[in-house]
């Protein structure tokens, strides 16, 4: 009986020392702004963990963080020679992958946490949820999803990177994000998650916002919304610079 | 000095564009020609997607040919009655060829039918160009004169048998107007989806088929650009919104100083000389355009955004 007390006593604790796991977070940008100039930009993304004062780590601790972009359809299609030529034939859509997606970690993700574990909480490029509508056998299911995260790996918009995240003292960490020139526009969510001993501990997400601002902005906008206009003033634009480039060259 | 670009969505250099602006305009200003077909290529060597390439670059070859219009205006070379009707051919072409362009992009068939389009026209009139110019060097050697057809026998029989004849008196010709409206047309087409002006199939059109006196062609062919260009650049803009104006602006910046160059240069050398460097020229961006549908590429896969 005395045994069983101090068992429940001890799982009590436990469960406390779950709940009192805490992270902060903070990024050296939020806002991200797409100008005339924009090159792609380097965030730094750094935190702390709290414990309960005196409480020890109960198992490796390990950090991994998720920046994830607005979802899009996108299309991926496959390419077959016919008649000497390649030209693409099948294609599959998915319905909302992430215009972006970045997972840095401690170590690789299957050293972190079971598997099971990392499907729930969606973490890594395996348990990207990519979903189709249309029908496609699991073998042709899984060359288009693989084709859609190597091809947005090729444009550095999707990132696995275990090993990137370093704790020191156990408590602070920080990794560096990478967002390449071809972002998405959107809102950006971030989410570091804490592991210890193989347990998700702690989460904490915030937003990042990736916007095209002046003149960038004002150009993308006129030629989505008013399609007519923008062509028109394209071709004033040409007429007038065709005339001057004529008129200096003279001279 | 990487510079974003709004609509094509991704950083470039800035001095690589207006360089590649400048050594197009070079040789377009040597050799005579628009240097549509050898602009949207080279752009998309750079990474520009194909379709803003060519939507962008019917843009620049309007602001291109402006001053050129101009000049052969003033001097009384421009066929105005025989542009319209060019014109009105070419308004339908660019309708159709733009709409066939979107269609092809939401259907994933652009980029091949940009390509197909290259080798089979470049190839063609390259093949002739150089077939043709290397026949007029070895007659210079020779010291033979070239061949003169009579003017009353310009036209094969079919060309008379064509109703609807209109008389063109700037170009002293009594003719179908079926066959610039067809022409006109035809280079519409080709200005949507390739991105060109399409004089290099305009000018031996003209010539050869229409039997157009030459003072007349050169400056008739750029009046027609001018406007086909321009209902280009507004059909891509409504149907695919892919026309990039800073980068039109850019590449226009760089072809301005280069044409003055190249045409310096053109001078210095004989007619069937250039016209044979232009001819291999034409059949090179012809075979890069061809390697690049027959080798096979790096990933079978490819992603893109779907299109509504």
């Amino acid at each position: 009986m005395r045994a069983l007390m101090a068992l429940l006593l001890v799982a009590a604790c436990a469960a406390q020392a779950h709940a009192q796991r805490g992270l902060v977070t903070d990024i050296s940008d939020d806002v991200i702004e797409i100008r005339y100039s924009f090159a792609g930009a380097d965030l730094l993304l750094f935190g702390a963990i709290s414990r309960p004062e005196g409480a020890e780590p109960m198992g490796a601790v390990d950090v991994v963080v998720v920046v994830r972009g607005p979802t899009a359809p996108f299309v991926v299609r496959r390419k077959e020679r016919v008649l000497g030529i390649w030209v693409n034939t099948d294609a599959i859509s998915f319905v909302n992958a992430p215009g972006y997606y970045a997972v840095a970690s401690t170590r690789p993700l299957d050293e972190i946490a079971a598997r099971e574990q990392l499907r729930r909480l969606e973490l890594g490029f395996s348990f990207l949820p990519l979903a189709i509508t249309q029908r496609a056998t699991p073998e042709e299911y899984r060359a288009f999803r693989s084709a859609l995260i190597r091809g947005k790996e090729r444009d550095e918009l999707y990132l696995e990177t275990g090993g990137s995240i370093r704790i020191v003292d156990n408590t602070l960490f920080r990794t560096d994000v990478r967002l390449p020139a071809n972002v998405p526009v959107g809102t950006y969510t971030a989410e570091a998650f804490l592991f210890e001993g193989g347990e998700m501990l702690a989460r904490r997400s915030f937003d990042i916002t990736v916007d095209k601002s002046g003149f960038e902005r004002a150009v993308y906008d006129f030629a989505h919304s008013r399609p007519l206009a923008y062509g028109i003033v394209a071709v004033l634009i040409a007429l007038a610079a065709g005339w001057l480039a004529g008129v200096l060259g003279k001279h | 000095m990487p510079l974003y670009l709004p609509i094509a969505e991704m950083s470039m250099n800035v001095f690589l564009v207006i360089g590649m602006g400048a050594a197009v305009g070079f040789l377009s200003g040597m050799f005579g020609v628009g240097g549509g077909f050898l602009m949207t290529p080279l752009l998309i060597f750079a990474g520009v997607p194909p379709t803003v390439a060519v939507a962008t670059e019917s843009n620049e070859i309007t602001a291109a040919s402006v001053s050129g219009a101009l000049a052969h205006w003033r001097r009384g070379g421009v066929d105005v009655k025989m542009g319209a009707v060019l014109i009105a051919g070419g308004a339908v072409g660019a309708f159709f060829g733009a709409k066939a362009f979107a269609a092809l992009r939401a259907a994933g068939q652009v980029d091949l039918m940009i390509a197909l389009a290259y080798v089979i026209f470049l190839g063609g009139v390259g093949g002739l160009m150089l077939w043709e110019s290397v026949r007029a060097m070895v007659r210079r050697h020779r010291g033979q004169d070239a061949p003169r057809r009579p003017r009353d026998k310009r036209h094969s029989s079919w060309i008379h048998a064509l109703p609807f004849k209109m008389r063109f008196r700037k170009s002293r010709l009594y003719i179908s107007a079926l066959l610039p409206l067809g022409i006109g047309l035809l280079v519409g087409v080709l200005a949507a989806i390739m991105g060109v002006g399409g004089g290099f199939i305009m000018v031996p059109a003209m010539i050869y088929l229409l039997g157009m006196p030459t003072n007349v062609v050169i400056g008739t062919s750029l009046f027609q650009i001018i406007f086909v260009t321009a209902l280009t650049t507004i059909f891509h803009s409504v149907n695919t919104q892919t026309v990039d104006i800073l980068l039109a602006i850019l590449l226009l910046t760089g072809a301005v100083v280069g044409a003055q160059v190249g045409a310096r240069v053109g001078l210095r050398l004989k007619g069937e000389q250039l016209r044979a460097l232009l001819a291999m020229l034409v059949l090179a961006v012809c075979a890069r355009m061809g390697y690049g549908l027959v080798v096979e590429p790096a990933d079978i896969y490819s992603v893109s955004p779907v299109l509504d």
